[in-house]
């Protein structure tokens, strides 16, 4: 989202008053200031084009980009305060609207300036029995994960006993990529409990409201409600089992289980989810698409992820590998497909010296539950082989992706694209670090793009 | 335009050796803790306790006499540990590094992990301040990293991540990171699949797929930004006399996004 001058003058205000008397308890020789400044330029160019009449004739666009994180804290670390937030400017101007443009970006198309706060928030934490108030720009993980300019708070009536916590947050949603201002904003509130029965243990019941004024009725206020049980019995072995629901109606359920042997270098990751109910316009949260892609019609998502590292004398070498997939309970429909991805990553490094290491990747997407490896679907493979120390970072790749179309009935149209990228990084300064990139990708005209990148960490 | 079978070819071939390379590749060195206990060793006739657990090349001598390993003349010289051990000193070795003791090629857990110590911690009532890092973790900070934290943990962070919600002594991210720092990448650096012929073309596949994805990092208004003013790729010179054959293979409910107010099939279509 653009700049919103109303919300700053709301919440700079409050933050400057959290924060003020953080520089006063500074003690002598802590660090209790951190920032991070990023300057970067990209510069592209289009060329050899296989169609140069189909395009537009644009063929460079130059844009700078400034990203900003910091933090303070006093020295008792009760205070904190974060920012997060990037600025872009297309220097040579947006493209025109209803080009079609391979340069185009989300941060093209409202102005040539766009300027995003992530994160920009003061807090006040403690062991004792009120934990955590924090006020500002945040990210909300309790339920589901939400941005909001607003207010959380966290207290422990049992303290220092961690058996039990209630939270409470509430405040105007934000979301980062809207086409107009305010456009799909809600007034959200949310009250839960956090239940610690065990030292492994922990229930987790949330109850949330979104008021969403749509401008074609008057409003609508959607209520959604969870209830989330996360156990670590073992070292190696987590689980996590919920359910959430929508008004009246069951939305999710789901479970997940993690077992991480790091001894042996071995890990398994399991995950189920399925969507029982139909979400149409009801919650942006959860259905955040509808408007657009139609009902998010019941279906079931899962995902199973195997990794194995070898740390040896020899170098240090990982093997991971994985299936997810996406079944739809009924038939598939547009935006609503049964869909499954295969991938493979092996990657070495410190091979015999410390310093090189080597990578390939292998990705197959397909339109199905069962692979097709020659028909509708992407395949992607890739590797990249480089340097890296603690000063300097050289690397060295190239991905191939190969797509597959039906504009017409029987007609199977297939496109592919190349990607050659090269990179090097140096950090001359503890404070500062400089990284150049170079990309080639080939599709029906090759783009080079280059980036340019000054760090610098305090 | 379909992929040289040779690169295939070579692409298999490279990383079945890879894996073969991993798979027997020697773990560890040969030596074994285990075997030095059962032979009778004490951990401080190696580890000099008054010297931060450097290695003590006099003390293996004890029994090796003149055929000492190199590598214990190596690591004697690097930095010593600043762990504090002394304040340690009523427990036994093994009370922690239990793993250790069982080892036979110096690889598993010669460390101790965090949860491990904050479990006996919290047993014995012993308060630990967070914001006193260098006790435990030494003066460089950033030279300490979880023992998770190694090959592969790019890719697996952030599954990783979401598992962390009990609380436990450096298990939070922000401890070393910065409560901040996931959106320094993960707003900033696209996925290796948003190519440019993605901007273009296969992002639309993507969201029949999956449009559980797309919302990780974007919102609905994004799709309005570019195809409320943007003509499909496919709307070329020929369109007005192929597009027949369009909705013959695909339908007209891909039509209907934009034309069902604005230009109805009828406008043209007169019926006879």
């Amino acid at each position: 989202m653009g700049f919103n001058t109303t919300r700053a003058a709301i919440w700079l205000p409050l933050l400057a008053f959290l924060i003020a008397p953080v520089t006063g308890l500074a003690a002598e020789g802590e660090k209790l200031f951190w920032l991070q400044v990023q300057e970067e330029y990209r510069g592209r160019v289009a060329s050899s084009y296989v169609n140069p009449n189909l395009y537009s004739d644009e063929e460079s666009d130059h844009d700078v980009r400034l990203l900003v994180s910091s933090g303070i804290r006093d020295s008792s670390a009760h205070f904190r305060g974060y920012l997060s937030a990037g600025a872009w400017l297309d220097v040579d101007g947006r493209p025109a609207t209803g080009d079609s443009t391979a340069f185009a970006s989300s941060y093209d198309l409202d102005s040539s300036l766009w300027l995003d706060v992530f994160s920009l928030y003061g807090e006040y934490q403690s062991e004792g029995m009120f934990r955590l108030a924090r006020v500002g720009r945040q990210a909300v993980e309790f339920g589901l994960p939400i941005v909001i300019d607003g207010a959380l708070f966290e207290v422990r009536p049992l303290a220092p006993a961690p058996w039990l916590d209630i939270f409470a947050f509430g405040g105007r949603s934000v979301h980062f990529f809207e086409a107009g201002q305010d456009l799909l904003e809600d007034w959200v509130g949310s009250a839960g409990l956090v239940v610690r029965p065990a030292r492994r243990l922990r229930l987790v019941v949330d109850y949330r409201f979104l008021l969403e004024e749509t401008g074609i009725v008057e409003e609508l206020t959607d209520h959604t409600y969870g209830l989330e049980a996360w156990y670590a019995p073992l070292d190696w072995f987590s689980a996590k089992a919920y359910g959430r629901g929508i008004g009246s109606e069951a939305s999710h359920v789901g479970g997940a289980t993690r077992m991480a042997w790091h001894n042996l270098g071995l890990g398994i990751d399991l995950k189920v989810d399925s969507q029982v109910s139909e979400l149409r316009e009801v919650n942006e949260v959860e259905n955040p698409y509808f408007a657009i892609l139609g009902a998010s019609l019941p279906h079931t998502r899962w995902g199973l992820d195997l990794w194995k590292s070898f740390n040896t004398s020899a170098g240090d070498y990982g093997v991971h590998a994985g299936w997810t997939g996406r079944a739809n309970h009924e038939d598939e429909t547009t935006f609503n497909r049964d869909y499954g991805k295969l991938y493979l990553l092996v990657e070495a490094s410190d091979i015999g010296i410390k310093g090189p290491f080597v990578s390939l990747t292998v990705e197959n997407h397909f339109a199905n539950l069962t692979p097709t490896f020659d028909e509708e679907g992407v395949l992607t493979a890739g590797g990249a082989a480089g340097y890296r120390n603690r000063a300097v970072r050289a690397e060295a790749g190239s991905y191939y992706q190969r797509f597959k179309y039906d504009y017409y009935d029987d007609v199977k149209e297939y496109e592919n694209v190349r990607t050659f990228y090269g990179s090097f990084s140096v950090k001359p300064l503890d404070w500062l670090s400089v990284r150049a990139r170079y990309t080639l990708e080939q599709l029906d005209r090759d783009l080079h793009t280059v980036l340019f990148t000054l760090t610098q960490s305090y | 335009m379909r992929p040289n079978r040779t690169i295939w070819t070579a692409l298999a071939i490279a990383i079945s050796a890879l894996a073969a390379m991993a798979l027997i590749a020697n773990e560890g060195t040969d030596f074994s803790h285990a075997l030095h206990i059962e032979e009778g060793a004490e951990c401080d006739m190696c580890h000099q306790t008054e010297a931060g657990m450097k290695l003590n090349p006099e003390g293996c001598a004890e029994c090796h006499e003149d055929d000492v390993p190199e590598f214990v003349s190596a690591l004697s010289k690097r930095a010593p540990i600043e762990f504090p051990h002394d304040a340690h000193e009523d427990l036994d070795c093994t009370d922690c590094h239990g793993r250790t003791a069982k080892d036979e090629h110096m690889r598993s857990e010669v460390l101790v992990g965090q949860s491990q110590c904050a479990a006996c911690h919290e047993e014995n009532e012993v308060e630990v301040s967070d914001a006193n890092c260098k006790a435990c973790h030494g003066k460089d900070e950033k030279e300490i990293r979880p023992p998770d934290h190694t090959t592969l943990w790019q890719v697996r962070h952030g599954k990783e991540s979401r598992w962390r919600v009990f609380e436990e002594h450096g298990k939070e991210c922000g401890t070393c990171h910065g409560n901040d720092s996931c959106e320094t990448c993960h707003k900033t650096r696209r996925p290796k699949d948003h190519t440019g012929l993605w901007r273009m073309r296969t992002h639309g596949r993507a969201a029949t797929w999956d449009r559980d994805r797309c919302k990780t990092c974007h919102e609905p208004g994004l799709c309005t930004q570019c195809h409320v003013s943007t003509t499909p790729l496919n709307h070329t010179a020929t369109w007005s006399k192929t597009h027949g054959l369009t909705i013959k293979a695909a339908g007209s409910d891909t039509c209907n996004t934009c034309h069902t107010h604005h230009r109805p099939c009828a406008s043209c279509h007169v019926a006879k």
